[in-house]
């Protein structure tokens, strides 16, 4: 065998299989879209298209009305206080499922049950475990919309609805990544402070939160972006902040005040990104 | 010693700001005089939760959200690759490794990382939206809806990753008479391309769900199903729909934890 070549190890023919998959499905769908549903290629690369665009690139800049630039910026400005709520509304769901997944990932680590932690394994944790496990998987796969949509038959439209349903996701995800990280981290500290006979409460204060709290708080921060980006969709449903406002101009076609609307939250994705990365360089400073 | 106490005092105060912050904004919504939940609301939280146990499963109903399920994953598959394929080139050129004359370069950089800024920036959903308007209700609209901001994702990480790769085998290619093309095609993407793969498949989770929530602008699939469902007040429906949604997310997500796996050890 040439020196050369690598022996073709189990985790290699994983990967090309699922490449191969991956490739297969790809080509599978690409002839689905271009041959069952009637769609074809010439309609996309048309003139039609090219004007299209312009016409609708023209109505959201508000190029179609005569509109003074005065009078636009005033208007833009009067929707200020959709912007805040939908800032509002992100901080809320992320800050509640931040405690919802900071509370319950210890019970969801698969080192909270048996013996690497504390030394002996419990039984009655590991139904807990299972259980907290699968409700995160459950909300982790239902997208934020449809949570939105079945909350909006028991509260009454407004901006809790979408807060909740963004948490409710929110927190299947954090709670997966945190319970991960606890799966991972170092135990020497958990160790030696075991030894000199610390219980479990004060294990989790005094060994794994400061071991951890960096790390959890820059997931807290990659999902505040995500959050911040979903608002709009939440809205559209559960009418709070932006997405209330811009369903209904794209009702009544006021494509202006869309592309105000979008001019917000386009500033608002960008400022939360900005702030989450001035943050994220905060908390990476060691001393 | 000062600057580590400011360090901690910076520290100290920024938790602070970020726990009123949160205060204030649980104390800005919750507290109004509207009434939070709607009339007859409890009962219908009970009728919801309680449906759970009358889970629809007649061969019928299964059989049509099987065909929803596949739907969803076929069109998070057209959209995805289209996705790959376009941020291939666009995160080569962006990563500012490639042309080596350092105006044309900044240039590129600078526009690039622009545009895949603004296309990341906004929603799935809302390009659907525009897209609708620009081509009509079509399954094009949802493949590019999830095509575009998937471009912006999937361009930066492959930029990031080309720029990080370790500077030796690089440095070794360009003494011995590569070019700077050359270098990118034998030398960075190779190292790269464990990273990128393990990035593509953690990316095809979020991307199924985000062909499930097409079903808002009218695209077929599981999203839509429920929706259906949901209108009809057909709770035992609704349950089913969300469990082949879950059990479709967790078959993908350990398919990309497997593959992830494979390729770090």
């Amino acid at each position: 065998m040439n020196q050369l070549q690598k022996p073709l190890t189990i985790n290699k023919i994983i990967i090309y299989i699922s490449l191969g998959i991956a490739a297969l499905l790809s080509i599978t769908s690409w002839g689905y879209i271009l041959f069952q549903s009637r769609f074809h290629l010439s309609d996309l690369f048309s003139k039609d298209t090219l004007i299209q665009t312009n016409q609708l690139i023209t109505k959201l800049m508000g190029l179609d009305q005569d509109l003074s630039l005065t009078s636009r910026l005033s208007s833009w400005f009067d929707l200020r206080h959709l912007a805040y709520e939908t800032l509002l509304m992100s901080i809320c769901s992320i800050g509640l499922a931040g405690i919802i997944a900071l509370t319950t990932c210890m019970f969801a680590s698969r080192n909270f049950h048996d013996d690497t932690l504390f030394g002996y394994t419990r039984p009655a944790l590991k139904i807990i475990y299972f259980l907290i496990r699968s409700v995160y998987s459950f909300t982790r796969a239902i997208p934020e919309l449809i949570l939105a949509i079945i909350l909006m038959l028991f509260f009454t439209p407004g901006i809790w609805v979408a807060a909740i349903a963004l948490a409710i996701h929110n927190t299947g995800v954090l709670g997966k990544l945190y319970s991960e990280c606890i799966e991972d981290m170092e135990i020497t500290s958990v160790k030696s402070l075991q030894t000199s006979g610390a219980g479990g409460g004060q294990l989790l204060l005094y060994a794994i939160l400061p071991q951890l709290l960096p790390q959890f708080l820059t997931y807290l921060l990659y999902r505040w972006e995500v959050v911040i980006r979903t608002t709009v969709v939440v809205g559209l449903v559960s009418s709070a902040g932006l997405g209330r406002e811009f369903r209904l101009s794209f009702s009544y076609f006021h494509y202006a005040d869309l592309g105000l609307l979008l001019l917000w939250y386009v500033l608002l994705v960008i400022s939360v990104d900005l702030t989450c990365s001035l943050l994220r360089k905060l908390i990476s400073i060691r001393f | 010693m000062k600057q580590i106490s400011n360090y901690v005092e910076s520290k100290k105060i920024l938790t602070l700001i970020l726990v009123a912050a949160f205060i204030w904004s649980v104390m800005t919504i919750f507290n109004t005089d509207q009434a939070l939940i709607s009339y007859d609301g409890f009962s219908t939280l009970l009728n919801f939760l309680w449906s759970i146990f009358y889970l629809d499963i007649t061969p019928d109903f299964l059989f049509i959200c099987f065909k929803a399920v596949i739907q969803t994953i076929l069109y998070a598959f057209a959209g995805l690759s289209l996705a790959i394929i376009i941020a291939i080139p666009v995160g080569i050129l962006s990563s500012g490794t490639y042309i080596h004359n350092t105006y044309i370069n900044n240039t590129f950089v600078v526009v690039l990382r622009f545009l895949l800024a603004a296309t990341r920036s906004i929603h799935e959903l809302v390009w659907a939206l525009l897209l609708v308007s620009i081509i009509g209700l079509s399954p094009m609209v949802a493949v590019l809806a999830l095509t575009i901001p998937y471009v912006g994702i999937l361009g930066r990480i492959f930029a990031e990753q080309l720029r990080d790769v370790p500077e030796q085998p690089i440095r070794a290619l360009l003494t011995n008479g590569a070019n700077y093309p050359k270098a990118v095609i034998y030398g960075r993407i190779p190292l790269a391309m464990p990273n990128i793969i393990s990035y593509i498949f953690y990316r095809l989770e979020c991307g199924i769900r985000s062909a499930a929530i097409m079903s808002f602008i009218g695209i077929q699939g599981i999203g839509y199903q429920i929706h259906l469902s949901l209108l009809d007040l057909k709770f035992g429906q609704v349950w089913t729909g969300l469990i082949c949604l879950t059990i479709m997310v967790i078959v993908v997500d350990l398919w990309s934890t497997t593959v992830r796996k494979a390729l770090t050890t």
